[in-house]
């Protein structure tokens, strides 16, 4: 590629960042709560499914954990960045600071929900 | 003179790589210990250094995980937290490789150096890369060294690089210092397709400068009974040197080929197999 790649300046990175690892962090704090609730669900007796019970919270859970699958990746990728600007970036220490303690938090909610992915897996 | 035809370097240099591979998991795992050592269980290698230099792929490489033969466009990928890679074939033997950002170390090198005090690792491998470090800001013009000239960013930047692999050995020097057993350090100069044609300058960065000196202060406290360090220059991946925006910051070196990168691990494993005789010595 050549060097005319579109660059954000620090400013631009850091004001597009910050609302993204928001926005991410409170996404994937709903979908590990989905996955969550749904094995809860999957506990409790109903008979609303009757024999399909097993088939559909399979499938649901199945569903959730493809999003994850896309969303997680990409959300790597964003933090990857972030990263590189906590670590040698040109911001200011509170700007620097900011990023760090959003970007740890959005690292562990993504380690949470893989874990949540094994720990409430649901199979056919 | 008969003229030489051309040899096809792909292959010789996948079977030697392997056996290279198979050569340092067998150390790693004690396959030859004596009987008489076996109540002791094998302790793991630690694998340091700043970010960007490859811990990680050399972790890779040496669980068997990655096969480079396979995969040599990886991207970078930081490593956010601690990696614990298992050999191939002996779970028991744990690589650790930590992550090296300068922000990140705070959250996990104490206890790390605090378990090389205690000598729960037999050996280390510290990884440099005579600054040639990959970095994570999308672009150079983004990085805090940057000030409107790409060739002085550079330069800056890989003597900023050069500054924190030293600092990471003055990190890592007074655990290594008190170890309770015996150990060893290897000190892995990898991205030599990067700077291959300086390798006399790199060689007297690290065998003569301010790290020889930090390595030499530690062997004298401990004793070459109970510490030994060795060198490797190598390159796991033939790969140019660039940001996530794709800019270009270094070009692997013309003629770095995979012939040279396979010679570079077999002088690696001579070296691994130099610290091999020297664990086996009682």
């Amino acid at each position: 590629m050549s060097e005319t790649t579109l660059i954000d300046t620090p400013d631009e990175f850091t004001a597009r960042a910050i609302p993204l690892l928001k926005e991410y962090l409170e996404k994937l704090l709903t979908l590990k709560e989905q996955i969550r609730q749904l094995w809860i669900d999957y506990q409790t007796e109903s008979p609303k499914y009757g024999t399909n019970k097993k088939i559909i919270f399979h499938a649901e859970y199945n569903n959730l954990s493809e999003k994850t699958k896309r969303i997680v990746p990409a959300v790597m990728q964003l933090n990857q960045q972030v990263s590189g600007m906590v670590d040698q970036g040109k911001v200011t220490p509170l700007m620097r600071a900011e990023l760090q303690l959003r970007l740890a938090e959005l690292e562990s909610v993504v380690f949470d929900i893989n874990s949540s992915l094994q720990t409430y897996r649901i199979t056919k | 003179m008969a003229e030489e035809e051309p040899i096809n370097w792909k292959e010789p240099a996948q079977e030697i790589t392997r056996g290279v591979l198979q050569g340092i998991w067998d150390w790693f795992r004690g396959r030859n210990r004596k009987p008489s050592e076996f109540s002791d269980p094998v302790r793991g290698i630690l694998i340091l250094g700043p970010g960007g230099t490859g811990k990680t792929t050399f972790a890779r490489f040496l669980s068997g995980e990655l096969d480079w033969l396979q995969d040599t466009t990886g991207q970078y990928t930081e490593s956010v937290g601690l990696e614990h890679f298992a050999l191939s074939d002996d779970p028991d033997v744990e690589v650790v490789v930590a992550p090296g950002q300068d922000y990140r170390r705070p959250s996990t090198w104490p206890e790390l150096l605090s378990q090389v005090a205690a000598g729960a690792y037999r050996g280390v491998v510290l990884m440099n890369a005579y600054g040639y470090h990959t970095f994570s800001t999308p672009s150079y013009q983004n990085h805090r060294l940057y000030k409107g000239s790409k060739p002085d960013f550079l330069r800056e930047y890989y003597a900023d690089r050069r500054s924190d692999e030293i600092r990471v050995l003055k990190q890592l020097a007074p655990h290594l210092s008190i170890c309770s057993k015996r150990v060893w350090l290897l000190s892995v100069v990898a991205k030599q397709d990067l700077w291959g044609s300086q390798q006399r300058e790199v060689e007297e960065h690290y065998l003569r400068g301010d790290y020889a000196a930090e390595l030499q202060r530690i062997s004298q406290t401990l004793g070459n009974r109970s510490f030994r360090y060795e060198w490797g220059f190598l390159s796991l991946i033939i790969r140019n040197l660039e940001t996530m925006a794709s800019e270009r910051l270094q070009s692997n070196e013309a003629g770095y080929d995979m012939r040279q990168m396979t010679d570079s691990l077999r002088r690696l494993l001579t070296v691994v197999t130099g610290l091999k005789r020297w664990e086996d010595e009682r």
